[in-house]
């Protein structure tokens, strides 16, 4: 049986992402976004137009990127979003992505948690599979699934400037009034993980940001796992989003402090 | 439009060294626009990023905090809308170096912004409807309003632009 999975009671979780990326759908026209929606609309009553997210691959080998300008031959497809009464949770979907958030609005919402989210996820999958194969539009083929995890990390719960970020993180010491260098202006931090068997990788980011909803100068750490699974089959799909959530969970679990976990209310074992 | 607000701040130090950074990544969607699959309410401060927007976030920061009433004549705080917008506002000029601008709360939840170069003035009002009015103060005093509710980034661009190199 394996390990169970660290648990936090209230953890400081803004947003959780869950997507497939697939092989564009070559018949698939802006209409279809319209026709997808009027299925959904009594349960995502509300809807915006965004730019289209850029194809994502997750290499077994990562080479040196250059800058890369694409061109797009053909009629532009919005990526549209499509949102809930409380537009706490979304479906984001353009001709070879499908994603489902959920987030905080307010800052208190409770996290759902995992199985409900990946449980909503599937319907709302499974669903658009049927709106597709009803369209004559195919079955896609799935090349990335990708979970993303942000939390928002507030001064005053447990540290207050980025002299204290080893009071947070394992991994972490900055320097702080004692040293030559003074506590840093701003700070990013980034590291990535290979997942086993070469299925993906969990790539970790710090960074600082500045929150709209109460103009507030926050740490944002994410958590996102990317990669391929090993058939485009459900049954693969959502064994990959099951590896991806041990490892975001057990990865935020390893790079947070303990003091941190107290705060959050983590289940002891 | 610029009646009933709180001045929190004004400054105009750290005068850009003109021309190092010119206005560049058009942004060619008009609002709020998303760029990855996270659906947002930031901006990322990374090493690129002006240290006049660090000052104003922290202006912003303080000025969040006021309770509605703030002025002792009903002032409502910070609209969420207008939050948003400034935050976008921020980003979309982010990469300009600008001077640190004076925030200001409007009794309405506005936010505005102002800054000072070269003998000139620029205040933009940031709304609740996702609109900006502008009012532009020219040297020998003269003043232009407007509002633009449209390609807000390349419209603010030029009004910046206005303010640093016309």
């Amino acid at each position: 049986m394996p390990d169970p999975l660290p648990e936090f009671e209230c953890p400081p979780l803004n947003e959780v992402v869950i997507g497939v990326q697939f092989e564009p759908l070559k018949e698939f026209h802006a209409a279809h976004l319209g026709l997808y929606w009027s299925q959904i609309r009594h349960r995502y009553p509300f809807t915006e137009e965004q730019p289209p997210l850029a194809p994502q691959v997750e290499p077994p080998e990562v080479t040196a990127r250059v800058p890369a300008i694409s061109f797009q031959s053909g009629a532009f497809i919005p990526r549209s979003w499509f949102l809930d009464a409380t537009k706490n949770e979304l479906i984001q979907l353009q001709n070879d992505r499908f994603l489902r958030n959920w987030r905080q609005i307010e800052g208190t919402e409770a996290y759902p948690r995992f199985p409900l989210l990946i449980k909503r996820f599937e319907e709302e999958w499974e669903s658009f599979l049927v709106f597709l194969n009803d369209q004559g539009l195919g079955r896609p083929s799935v090349n990335q699934c990708e979970l993303i995890y942000i939390n928002h990390l507030e001064p005053g719960s447990g540290w207050n400037d980025y002299s204290e970020l080893e009071k947070v993180f394992t991994t972490l010491r900055t320097p702080g009034g004692s040293g030559f260098l003074p506590a840093p202006e701003l700070l990013n931090w980034e590291s990535r993980y290979k997942l086993p068997e070469e299925r993906g990788r969990l790539h970790v980011q710090l960074q600082p940001v500045f929150r709209a909803r109460d103009f507030k100068l926050i740490l944002s750490f994410n958590l996102t796992a990317r990669g391929s699974p090993e058939k485009n089959t459900e049954d693969e799909i959502f064994a990959w989003f099951h590896l991806a959530h041990e490892w975001v969970v057990k990865g935020f679990d390893q790079l947070t402090e303990p003091t941190m976990h107290q705060l959050w209310n983590k289940k002891q074992c | 439009m610029l009646n009933d607000t709180l001045e929190f701040g004004v400054t105009s130090r750290n005068l850009p060294a003109l021309g190092t950074e010119p206005y560049r990544g058009q942004q060619p969607w008009g609002m709020l626009v998303q760029q990855t699959a996270i659906s947002g309410g930031t901006l990322v401060l990374t090493g690129n990023t002006a240290s006049w927007v660090l000052d104003a976030a922290k202006k912003l920061e303080a000025l969040g905090k006021l309770p509605a009433g703030w002025d002792s004549y009903g002032g409502l705080p910070l609209d969420s809308n207008a939050k948003m917008l400034t935050v976008s506002v921020l980003g979309w000029l982010g990469r300009n170096d600008l001077p640190v601008p004076a925030v200001v709360l409007g009794s309405a939840g506005t936010v505005q912004l102002e800054w000072r170069a070269k003998g000139k003035e620029l205040e933009v009002e940031l709304g609740k409807d996702n609109a900006v009015e502008f009012v532009k103060v020219y040297p020998n005093g003269d003043v232009e309003e407007g509002e633009e509710k449209a390609n807000l980034p390349q419209r603010l661009r030029g009004l910046t632009r206005w303010l640093l190199y016309d």
